[in-house]
């Protein structure tokens, strides 16, 4: 994905709407991924990517972090994700029935047969029984493409600890998949 | 996407990189909703921006100064005392504690406190004090909007010789909402502070309102 002008952050900041807009419009569909990556439900993940772009836009007169605007939203994001995670947890939440990615992959997850679409499946319960920070790691290197500095940014951990995630939850994702596979 | 040393890992990450439906709704939600908080944030300023005569509001600004200051102090110093000894008499029944102002007759177990001064600049954090009579814990936390309701980001400390739980926080204006957790298991509002349902998800929390005196 290109990157987005910093004028476009700069017009934002002092307050142009259509400049938020464009970065709403230019982020949303990566936020919405790595939140329904972290959560396991789109409209949980909706509610998250909504509430850190509303974050964003709060906070944005006070934005300094010029050049790492991309690292900030998805720190706020991340922040959120984990948010909603804690509350789901103190609420008993956590055992949701399980929603398929979309509407596509359901279609392929209930066809007869298709073993292409079980293994859809089964990625995403794997993801979900990783630890949060592990998955957390794994998604932001694997899927967003971010780097280890850009990582820790993100999440305060150092470069060598997010390596060790990002190793571990390769190892579990592997294991767990294998198990089902092979069963 | 990362070079991957296995099919199977290849396939996870290719199958969770794919970019999920967009409701176009969904992000015309988020800006109107921004559109909405940045008119609020601008009428509220304008409120506050309308002195009633130049020279006035000079004299004010200087004594709420002065005063927001000695507030300060007289709630530093406080605390020291509730440090000290909070009689047992004083203590709730419950697990919460009541609000105070930093300008009242100090009670000996109050609930979250801003200590500010009122006219101070917009942005300016202010101190606020969380305070829970909790006796037979082994450990409380504040979780609230302040803190990305993170039950380790925000631990309270106990007063010596007491079962009171207090810590201090600086927050920026704003409206917050807030529970403690006790033993890192047990969500407990304050029973002196306002209380507000969380729309999705249907709990309650306390409110707290920082920089709105």
């Amino acid at each position: 994905m290109s990157a987005l002008p910093a004028s476009t952050v700069a017009r934002a900041k002092l307050g142009d709407d259509a400049a938020f807009a464009e970065i709403v419009r230019h982020y949303y569909p990566r936020c919405l991924r790595f939140a329904r990556n972290m959560l396991g439900d789109t409209a949980d993940a909706e509610d998250a990517v909504q509430e850190a772009f509303l974050r964003v836009h709060a906070a944005l007169p006070r934005y300094t972090e010029y050049g790492r605007f991309e690292a900030w939203l998805f720190r706020i994001l991340a922040n959120q994700c984990r948010t909603m995670r804690a509350r789901e947890r103190r609420r008993g939440e956590w055992l949701l029935p399980y929603e398929p990615r979309h509407a596509g992959i359901a279609a392929e997850a209930q066809a007869p047969h298709d073993t292409g679409g079980t293994l859809l499946r089964e990625i995403d319960r794997a993801l979900q029984e990783l630890p949060v920070l592990l998955r957390e790691a794994f998604l932001l290197y694997h899927v967003e493409g971010m780097g280890y500095d850009q990582m820790m940014e993100i999440t305060g951990a150092r470069p060598s600890a997010l390596k060790m995630r990002v190793k571990r939850a390769r190892d579990l994702l592997r294991a767990r998949l294998r198990e089902v596979q092979s069963a | 996407m990362r070079e991957l040393t296995d099919d199977l890992m290849e396939k996870v990450t290719r199958e969770l990189s794919a970019l999920p439906p967009v409701r176009e709704e969904a992000i015309e939600r988020i800006l109107e909703l921004a559109a909405q908080r940045r008119a609020a944030a601008r009428g509220e300023q304008a409120a506050r921006s309308e002195p009633p005569e130049h020279g006035a509001w000079r004299a004010r600004q200087r004594w709420w100064a002065g005063a927001g200051l000695a507030a300060a102090l007289a709630a530093l110093l406080w605390v020291g005392v509730a440090r000290r000894a909070v009689p047992p008499e004083a203590r709730l029944a419950g697990p919460g504690s009541p609000i105070g102002t930093a300008g009242e007759a100090a009670p000996p177990v109050r609930g979250p406190v801003a200590v500010a001064d009122p006219v101070a600049a917009d942005d300016a954090l202010r101190a606020v004090q969380f305070v829970l009579d909790a006796p037979g814990v082994r450990a409380v936390a504040v979780v609230g909007g302040f803190n990305d309701w993170d039950p380790t980001a925000t631990r309270l400390e106990r007063v010596p010789g007491t079962t009171v739980w207090t810590t201090t926080v600086l927050l920026p204006p704003g409206r917050y909402t807030y529970a403690f957790i006790v033993d890192d298991s047990t969500w407990v509002l304050d029973p002196r502070a306002p209380r507000a349902e969380d729309p999705d998800y249907g709990v309650q929390s306390s409110v707290l309102l920082v920089g709105w005196e």
